[in-house]
């Protein structure tokens, strides 16, 4: 809370100290604390909160001595005529109203009319850098200039206590989940550990020296990463801008199946654009050892009943499967999402590893995910989705794995408003975590696990390391798969190698002992 | 239509292999796809001739070369009907001077991320 004497300086204070100014229009603005030409401009609103002045108490919110607590809160409450008359007058001036409390008014208006209004000035800043913690997310707003004078307009002096401009939060990630009140899966240590790839880090193999390409909507570096020394090396792929924003959020979840599986990896997060192939294109030409895709495209007729299969790859998708093939007969392992009741390509691919779902409950039982695809391809004869399954979870919407993510992302945001489980994750819409898994979880667990095989016997083909995961998983004898990527009828899991789960729930360990 | 002129598209072009031994309307297997490989002096003149007709080749490899560029070029030199859905299946007109070498053009679409 801001103090008297603060307030008094402000209120008397002059422009010294500040940077040369530069006039635009009738709005001073100075580049003091100029940002760096790649930071984001300012918007063209600024948010303001305008504080009413209490009724009778003559207290001031701003010069109370006293902190303001819900014993004495009452005190600087205003007279509701005044906060009628406030919204009014400031909506006469041309500020457009957004919230109104009893103790303040939010408006919005150009930084122009603002200056004008309470004739004051405004500079652009951006957040420090130092106060982020990382040298991305650099965002430039407008904020008061330092002992710039300011006086309330006519019809609002005897009724407001002051107007301020609000700059932006910066986001406090934490590095750790948040807590919420339902069964689900930490990264690293609980996919590690159900997926066995943790007792094969005990004995050193943890990925170490081999190349992970994961292509995705980005990677955003949260705390999560920093705080545990997991590294990516982000590039863009044709069509992508940005490369240290990730705004749906995708990619920077996903990533951390990888590392939970594999935290000793040389990862590259490709951030794809609208043009998959060529972003694939893109993953080759980095020669890694694995490649990861936590997407596909749906091959069905929409229109027809029960979204019947498609019997061929459309020609839209012929360069896709060209380049996948292509990258396999390089000696690239490929893994894909067999999809979420997808009939999903280039997960049906015959020479990718489909990662399809299982759900491991809080006693170890496994039950087949009836979230994850599982079907038979009509393109490819003889081909069965998924190959062998990774950790997803269950109808309505697989909330599972607590995953770290960009705050205020699109997953973010999407999932804290859908209430509480399984309808929302109970996340914040803006804390940098959502629970999510669907397959997209499943193909980076495996893709992880494929390079522990790869750290182990770096001659494995493509072919052997795939091999070498179904020779090992564990068989999910429960439950059923997502019956919209089967023509409406479900496949069940059954004992032994079975329609809904392929091989099984895969075992690092053990794959790793046979290779 | 101002916005519409604005928009970006992004295209694969589908190479002939030089010497065809496989048939890439078939299913492609890795066993199969270097079958289907053009050559560098092929990949290169269907580059150059994109590029002279304005399209920014974003990426390219043996089999395809990945091209980007206004929605209105594609419309003007490919001849591409944007309006409504665009049929999976249906190539755009390939330039005269390499429909030798090209099998087809085919507008690419986002794909689905398989999260929650």
């Amino acid at each position: 809370m801001a103090t008297k004497k603060k307030m008094a300086a402000k209120k008397s204070g002059t422009k010294a100290g500040v940077g040369a100014a530069k006039k635009s229009g009738t709005m001073t603005v100075t580049m003091a604390g100029k940002p760096t030409k790649a930071a984001i401009p300012p918007p063209d609103r600024v948010s303001i909160e305008v504080l009413l002045s209490p009724a009778d108490s003559g207290l001031s919110p701003i010069s109370a001595e006293e902190t303001i607590r819900f014993s004495n809160v009452a005190s600087f409450r205003p007279a509701k005529v005044n906060q009628d008359k406030a919204a009014k007058r400031l909506a006469e001036l041309g500020f457009r109203i957004v919230a109104a409390s009893p103790y303040s008014i939010s408006i919005e208006g150009s930084p122009s009319l603002f200056t004008r209004t309470f004739g004051t000035e405004l500079e652009v800043r951006s957040i420090d850098r130092v106060q982020t913690g990382r040298p991305m997310r650099e965002k430039s707003f407008f904020a008061p200039v330092a002992g710039a004078p300011w006086t309330a307009p006519s019809g609002l002096a005897d009724i407001i206590e002051r107007a301020y401009v609000q700059t932006p939060a910066i986001y406090f990630e934490s590095a750790l989940p948040p807590k919420v009140n339902y069964f689900h899966l930490n990264v690293p240590s609980d996919v590690a550990m159900l997926t066995r790839a943790s007792q094969a880090h005990q004995h050193g193999i943890t990925g170490k020296g081999v190349k992970v390409v994961m292509i995705d909507s980005g990677f955003f570096n949260h705390k999560f990463y920093q705080s545990r020394g997991f590294k990516a090396t982000v590039m863009l792929g044709p069509g992508a801008i940005n490369v240290k924003r990730d705004d749906n959020g995708h990619g920077t979840a996903e990533a951390a199946n990888v590392f939970a599986t594999a935290p000793g990896v040389t990862f590259t997060m490709i951030k794809q654009g609208d043009n998959s192939t060529a972003a694939f294109k893109a993953a080759v030409a980095l020669k890694p050892d694995i490649i990861t895709c936590s997407w596909g495209f749906d091959l069905v007729d929409a229109a027809s009943p029960n979204r019947k299969h498609l019997t061929s790859v459309p020609n839209n998708l012929k360069a896709l499967e060209l380049e996948v093939a292509h990258a396999v007969a390089s000696g690239i392992c490929v893994v894909f999402s067999a999809g979420n009741g997808h009939v999903s390509f280039p997960g049906m691919h015959p020479d990718v590893i489909s990662a399809g779902g299982i759900f491991v409950d809080q006693n170890q039982g496994l039950t087949a995910s009836n979230y994850a695809s599982a079907f038979d391809s009509k393109p490819y004869p003889g081909r069965h989705v998924p190959d062998v399954c990774g950790l997803v979870g269950m109808q309505p919407h697989a909330i599972y794995i607590m995953l770290p993510l960009q705050p205020g992302c699109e997953i973010d945001k999407e999932l804290s408003t859908g209430g509480s489980f399984p309808g929302g994750d109970e996340t914040l819409l803006n804390d940098g975590w959502s629970a999510i898994s669907g397959t997209s979880a499943a193909a980076p667990q495996l893709a992880g696990i494929c390079a522990l095989l790869k750290q182990k016997n770096p001659s494995l083909t493509p072919q052997q390391i795939k091999q070498a995961l179904l020779a090992s998983a564990v068989d999910c004898n429960k439950g059923e798969a997502n019956d919209a990527s089967n023509e409406g009828t479900a496949l069940k899991a059954t004992v032994g190698t079975d329609g809904a789960t392929g091989h099984g729930l895969v075992d690092a360990a053990a794959a790793v002992e046979i290779v | 239509m101002k916005s519409k002129a604005k928009a970006r598209i992004e295209a694969e072009v589908i190479l002939r292999p030089d010497n065809p031994t496989a048939d890439s309307k078939k299913a492609v297997r890795a066993e199969s796809v270097r079958q289907l490989e053009a050559s560098p002096e092929t990949v290169q003149k269907v580059i150059d001739k994109l590029q002279t007709l304005g399209f920014e080749v974003t990426a390219q490899s043996t089999t395809s070369v990945s091209i980007a560029g206004p929605s209105a070029l594609f419309e003007k030199v490919l001849k591409a009907n944007l309006q409504g859905d665009v049929n999976q299946d249906d190539t755009l007109s390939v330039p005269q001077e390499i429909n030798t070498h090209v099998e087809g053009i085919y507008i690419q679409r986002p794909p689905t991320y398989f999260d929650t």
